[in-house]
């Protein structure tokens, strides 16, 4: 029985696939939403979905790191041969698609990426906190202490979700309704440590914040300030012990004082081992990451260049 | 919130001390208030579920009436005892497995809540006619008469009182006590804050339907047992919906989600289906009912919406 289903199985999946074939030469919008099954299948590559897919005869630029290997620290997370593009298209504009061909965050480091608007930073620090989902070839390799499994078990799309990761925006309003203490509990599934570890180091961080000293943990966030709404997305990074935090624009709008407060608390972070990928077009922003990379922490610059419509991931330094 | 319980305690007994002469009277006027209110408790928490998520479930009276259908249909065909427990079984897991569908449709499809229950309000309502249809087929007698089942049959859910209470702290205790309470707030605050924050959506939404399931199932049961006297109708809880989604609006939940208290939930159910008690021992004519219901609503409507204003400001 298990034998008929199989050869019966094959049998209608050969057929599905030639009349996908023959329907996606005759028409290239549907080729392209079907995700090129018939050139992938003559370079013989794999079938890739619509999210995107590196062109072999592409030259992407490739990462590389400047510092000899015997400086390198092991590599949290690992990325080679992976292409996203957003799944919704629009008429009469190209879809715009962002390779990685090779990328690599190490521990303890400040992962600066610097590029115009436009270029897909954002889009970067949201593909490594697993909020969108990448397509994922057989070339694709992604690894790292972070993640979870190497495999994609099968799937040809999947979402990149490294373990203790935390993601601080700043579209990210939190939830002003809810206490200090519940917006820092919420991001529970992000960490690792139990809730009585987090609480505890929610405590010593609060305590040790001249801005929040005087604030309980059940003070509404709503009431805060934006510098001390920034400590808080933070805080649930330092509570709940994270190893990778990605920061995307998260202290552009605070003031001096604020953010040297912020970029001090994230020192501390960084002495635990943690990596910090940060996203910002403040000057100021990259000085401070600078000045907490110089207290004995490492930083390299990864930037990120547009052609036309492919935005790669290039040319990294460090400092 | 507290506030908030406080305030429809405080309207409740200043309503039924306006309601009634004596002491003697109140304590008459409250039980038949509580007879007649207490069994949708449970309809009115899983509106109040649905909604705090941030979602809408106009299908939850339709679903209420099959799941009695059910039942009595089953006990007509398979007789009384042990058939009825069996019917009732068999009721809840339609139930739950129709809020389940709801889920898949709504979270995973994601067809509009209010679009998806209507249509699904539609198709409850379809089988209960069904089953009315079969159940009178096989029975010389036309009409509603007898659509019911023995109450020893279900004696366990005679305790109305303590039911309600227990669900009502279990439902407390998982709101103001466990992550998973905390979750389901987030999600009907704010979606995509949530999605960063790394909580599990589909899982809080899932929860949500499947417990809005039970509840209906429960509040059912409990309206099956209450109702003795003048059978089970087809269309026992058609409508029913819209007046559990005034008691969790009035209970303090938020419309766009993010807001749930159990016990101001309960105490809202209260007053909204004790409303024709009351307005019947004021001697207030019964088509004032709804007019009186439906100002309250756009009164805490308004009342909510200035102090969110004044809160902003």
């Amino acid at each position: 029985m298990y034998l008929y289903s199989m050869f019966y199985g094959c049998l209608i999946g050969r057929f599905w696939n030639r009349a996908i074939d023959a329907f996606a030469a005759a028409n290239p919008l549907l080729l392209r939403w079907l995700g090129t099954p018939v050139e992938s299948r003559a370079r013989n590559l794999p079938r890739i979905t619509y999210f995107g897919l590196l062109d072999p005869d592409e030259d992407y630029p490739v990462f590389q790191h400047s510092r000899p290997e015997d400086q390198m620290a092991p590599d949290f997370v690992e990325i080679r041969n992976l292409a996203f593009s957003y799944p919704e298209q629009f008429e009469g504009i190209p879809p715009w698609k962002l390779v990685i061909k090779h990328l690599a965050i190490p521990s303890s480091t400040i992962c600066r990426v610097i590029g115009g608007n436009m270029v897909g930073k954002t889009t970067l620090l949201r593909v490594l906190a697993g909020m969108e989902s990448v397509s994922y070839s057989t070339e694709t390799q992604i690894t790292g202490s972070l993640i979870q499994s190497n495999g994609n078990r099968g799937k040809s799309i999947y979402t990149l979700r490294p373990r203790n990761t935390f993601f601080l925006s700043h579209s990210d309003r939190m939830f002003p309704e809810l206490t200090i203490w519940e917006n820092v509990r919420l991001a529970r599934n992000c960490g690792m440590l139990s809730k009585k570890d987090a609480y505890q180091r929610f405590r010593q961080y609060l305590s040790g914040l001249q801005i929040l000293r005087d604030k309980s943990e059940r003070t509404c966030l709503g009431s805060l300030s934006s510098g001390g709404q920034a400590l808080i997305r933070l805080a649930r990074a330092y509570a709940w012990g994270a190893q990778l935090v990605l920061i995307d624009e998260v202290t552009a709008h605070l003031d001096d004082d604020s953010a040297t407060a912020f970029f001090g608390n994230l020192g501390l972070l960084l002495k635990d081992g943690c990596s910090v990928v940060l996203v910002s077009h403040d000057r100021r922003d990259h000085d401070l990451a600078e000045n907490v990379a110089n207290e004995g922490n490492r930083s390299i610059a990864i930037a990120i260049e547009r052609k036309e419509n492919t935005s790669c991931v290039i040319e990294p330094s460090s400092s | 919130m507290r506030y908030r319980a406080f305030l429809l305690v405080v309207i409740s007994a200043a309503l039924l001390g306006a309601s009634t002469s004596s002491p003697q009277v109140a304590v008459v006027v409250l039980a038949n208030w509580l007879r007649s209110a207490l069994p949708l408790v449970p309809l009115a928490l899983a509106a109040g579920l649905i909604i705090s998520c941030g979602k809408i479930d106009i299908a939850s009276g339709a679903a209420f009436s099959f799941v009695g259908m059910i039942i009595v249909a089953w006990t007509k065909q398979f007789g009384s005892g042990t058939s009825t427990i069996v019917g009732l079984l068999i009721a809840w897991a339609a139930v739950i497995l129709f809020y389940l569908i709801m889920y898949i449709l709504v979270v995973i499809g994601r067809i509009p809540a209010l679009l998806c229950t209507l249509g699904l309000a539609l198709c409850g309502e379809g089988i209960s006619l069904l089953l009315q249809a079969f159940i009178n087929s096989g029975s010389s007698e036309n009409g509603l008469a007898g659509m019911t089942v023995r109450t020893s049959d279900l004696s366990f859910f005679s305790w109305k009182y303590a039911i309600s209470l227990v669900v009502i702290v279990l439902l407390i205790l998982w709101r103001y006590r466990s992550d998973a309470g905390l979750d389901h707030i987030a999600v009907g605050i704010d979606q995509t804050a949530s999605e960063i924050s790394g909580v599990k959506i589909k899982m809080v939404f899932l929860r949500s339907f499947m417990f809005s399931g039970i509840l209906v199932g429960l509040s059912a049961v409990l309206f099956l047992v209450n109702v003795q006297v003048g059978g089970w109708a087809t269309n026992m809880g058609w409508g029913k919906e819209l007046l559990a989604i005034a008691a969790a609006v009035i209970g303090g939940c938020k419309i766009n989600g993010g807001r749930f208290d159990p016990l101001s939930v309960a105490f809202a159910t209260v007053l909204v289906f004790g409303i024709s008690d009351i307005t019947n021992a004021l001697d207030i004519p019964l088509e004032w009912d709804y007019l009186i219901l439906g100002a309250g609503v756009v009164a805490v409507g308004l009342v909510d919406g200035l102090r969110i204003r004044g809160i902003q400001a």
